[in-house]
């Protein structure tokens, strides 16, 4: 009797493999969402502002590290000049990862769950079934208020490394997308309590 | 059977009327008091005992004797403002010496109750009481110190109620948290004296010697805060040893010394914490228990359990034995997770679990094959070992400082064996609905989950694994995350179709 359940649920798997590999539905083929264009913007001041208190810092701190000394003052301006251009490459380089990083956001809705890429050298691509979510937020930062900008986090119970944050939404956007994601995740609720309920 | 004997004992009992915990509550929580004070007073007494004279010290008697006093009307006074009763569905606590508290524990949200007991309690004969609730986190409650009855009785009562307005939970939890004593256990394994010995042997002692580390190096930051300068106390203790072969002998000395202590910390740290460690299947889940000094009972429910890992250090794979961990979710609400250890297990015991916890789906995972993840995973870690290793190697050769030199090199040679190892132990395996995953450097570790407990899951790539077609996957469950690194990025895309396919289809419930 064991052996033969065991063997009917073994068919079972194998039958569920057989369509796995043919027709599961595939995150690779999807049509990604771009994030609103104006986030671009936003993340280029983040950055800029970034920048510039790291220059206001280091010219302070060299006009107080000023030697006294005229032999070591040529030193010194060699390091600074040296440090500068150390900076402006530096800079460069961030500015061209935040411009490739926001064309290498995407976010993409499926009927059963919501995926978000980002990165332009080093990608990832996470991907939160609504039968896990625990709750939804859309928070609004001040920059982001600014550019009337929305992000949506969505939370699940796989811990702090694990929530899902999409910035650079249209708070409109943002709203839907949280409405979409509660009603998924209270029906597929529903559909575990009524399964025990008939096991009971 | 079991509702029935609660019942009977819940009768002797009003709970509606106060109840105040067992006398042996004074002593607990003068004793826990001590204890905290002790911990933040003991630099002082150090100093104190060290450099003082003889009225400092007569002072600090008779501060000793001050603090003992008060602490005991405190204590006193904080039992008998301590009491708690039943209304309607909620268990009502009032508590507080200064500051008078109230709080209101509904039933239904009352996750688990366990008992514990520790040398104090056994003396009294007395237990405590965990109650873990669902809600924020630190929202525990703990009766210090019950009498057995009352305890079972207690649990009981908010069980059997909580089970009469909640139907669904009843058959998820309502059986395995019962008074632990009256129900059926079946053992799984227990842990005689030798296997005890074995387990305190092969513990891990590296992980002692760190502790000893950290605690000298606590105590010296401690006592110069308190004003004591040792450097200079120890000049007097230490010879000047300018003598290279006395140094020499010094510290071999020392550190044959530490390696002995730290083989004894760590042998007695484990057998005290493994002392008659007895593990059962009750119901839905897994009851351990375990404790010489301070016994333990801890209670997993298998829809809790995340994921369960068997681990070997190098030791018990010479000793063949294993240590097992369950990670469980703590609650819904709450992100935490909590993981319970058992060692000293062999090979039957790890099987006998494994089908207890997922009955036909674990024989049904060891018949799957084992994967190995791309060389790509040893080629990086040889390179970033050699990238930091050689610099060094090279740069001690040319100043000529040899002991480096041949340290460094001894040094990179056992970390590219380790890079190398634990490339050969990386491998995971799929059946159809479970995941199993080994790893380890010197020892070697298990890990296996239930596909339906992923929480979500993300793919990476690097812009080196990318020029290889590789890639790696993160899966996360609501007790941590495991990862199958460097596999090609086709086989990470499927993989990860075919578990979304998995979970979105499920109907179990991950909890």
């Amino acid at each position: 009797m064991y052996l033969r359940s065991y063997l009917q649920s073994q068919m079972q798997a194998f039958q569920n493999d057989q369509i796995s590999e043919q027709d599961l539905p595939r995150v690779e083929n999807l049509a990604y969402q771009p994030l609103e264009p104006r986030y671009k913007r936003v993340l280029i001041l983040l950055r800029m502002i970034g920048l510039m208190v790291v220059a206001i810092l280091f010219i302070v701190f060299f006009f107080a590290a000023r030697s006294e000394v005229e032999s070591f003052q040529d030193i010194q301006t060699i390091v600074i000049i040296g440090l500068g251009l150390l900076y402006l490459l530096l800079a460069g380089w961030g500015l061209l990862i935040t411009i490739k990083g926001f064309d290498n956001k995407f976010y993409a809705l499926r009927q059963k769950d919501i995926v978000y890429t980002t990165g332009w050298l080093w990608k990832s691509t996470t991907t939160a079934p609504f039968i896990r979510v625990q709750h939804v937020s859309i928070d609004q930062g001040p920059l982001e208020r600014q550019y009337n900008l929305s992000k949506l986090r969505i939370f699940t119970a796989g811990g702090n490394a694990s929530d899902m944050t999409i910035p650079g939404l249209d708070p409109k956007t943002a709203d839907q997308l949280k409405e979409f994601i509660v009603t998924k995740t209270k029906s597929s609720e529903r559909i575990i309590i009524s399964d025990q309920d008939e096991e009971q | 059977m079991i509702r029935m004997k609660n019942n009977e004992i819940a009768d002797t009992y009003d709970f509606t009327l106060p109840h105040k915990q067992s006398y042996a509550a004074i002593v607990l929580i003068a004793y826990r008091m001590y204890k905290v004070l002790l911990r933040q007073l003991f630099p002082f007494l150090i100093v104190f005992l060290l450099g003082g004279s003889d009225s400092k010290k007569n002072f600090l008697l008779y501060a000793v004797i001050a603090i003992g006093f008060i602490g005991m009307i405190y204590s006193i006074m904080a039992f008998f403002r301590y009491f708690f009763f039943i209304k309607g569905d909620k268990l009502i606590v009032h508590k507080g010496v200064f500051k008078k508290s109230k709080l209101e524990i509904p039933f239904d949200r009352i996750q688990s109750i366990n008992f514990e007991q520790n040398l104090l309690h056994r003396i009294f004969n007395v237990v405590k009481l965990n109650m873990d609730t669902a809600g924020s986190a630190g929202s525990e409650l703990q009766l210090n110190a019950l009498d057995r009855s009352l305890a079972s009785a207690l649990s009981g009562h908010i069980l059997k109620h909580r089970g009469e307005e909640d139907s669904v939970k009843q058959g998820e939890s309502g059986e395995q948290e019962g008074s632990i004593k009256q129900d059926q256990k079946s053992i799984i394994f227990s842990l005689s004296i030798s296997k005890l010995l074995k387990v305190g042997i092969t513990a891990n002692h590296l992980r002692s010697g760190g502790i000893i580390i950290f605690f000298f190096f606590w105590l010296w930051d401690n006592i110069r805060e308190a004003g004591l300068d040792m450097e200079d106390q120890m000049k007097d203790f230490i010879p000047t040893a300018d003598l290279f072969s006395a140094s020499l002998i010094l510290l071999t000395t020392i550190a044959v010394l530490f390696m002995v202590v730290a083989f004894l910390i760590s042998l007695i740290r484990t057998s005290l914490k493994y002392y008659d460690l007895k593990m059962f299947r009750k119901g839905q889940g897994f009851v351990i228990e375990s404790g010489l000094l301070n016994r333990r009972e801890m209670a997993a429910k298998d829809g809790k359990i995340q994921l369960m890992t068997f681990s070997q250090n190098l030791l018990q794979t010479w000793g063949n034995i294993f240590e097992m961990r369950l990670k469980q979710a703590s609650s819904v609400a709450v992100n935490s997770s909590k993981s319970i250890q058992v060692a000293g297990l062999d090979h039957n015991d790890v099987e006998l679990a494994g089908t207890y916890l997922f009955q036909e789906k674990w024989t049904r995972l060891k018949a799957e094959e084992l994967i190995p993840v791309n060389s790509y995973f040893r080629y990086k870690k040889l390179f970033y070992r050699t990238l930091f290793f050689v610099p060094i190697i090279i740069g001690a050769y040319f100043l000529e400082s040899y002991k480096i030199f041949s340290a460094a090199i001894i040094l990179y040679v056992v970390f590219l064996t380790g890079a190398h190892l634990s490339y050969l132990k990386k491998k995971y395996g799929f059946s159809d609905s479970m995941l199993k995953l080994t790893g380890g450097t010197w020892g070697s570790s298990t890990t296996k989950l239930l596909l339906h407990k992923v929480q979500n899951i993300s793919f990476s790539q690097t812009p080196f694994q990318r020029k290889r077609g590789l890639g790696s996957l993160v899966l996360y469950t609501a007790s941590g995350s495991v990862s199958i690194p460097d596999i090609d990025d086709k086989q990470c895309l499927s993989i990860k179709n075919y578990l979304l396919y998995k979970i979105e289809s499920s109907t179990e419930s991950w909890m």
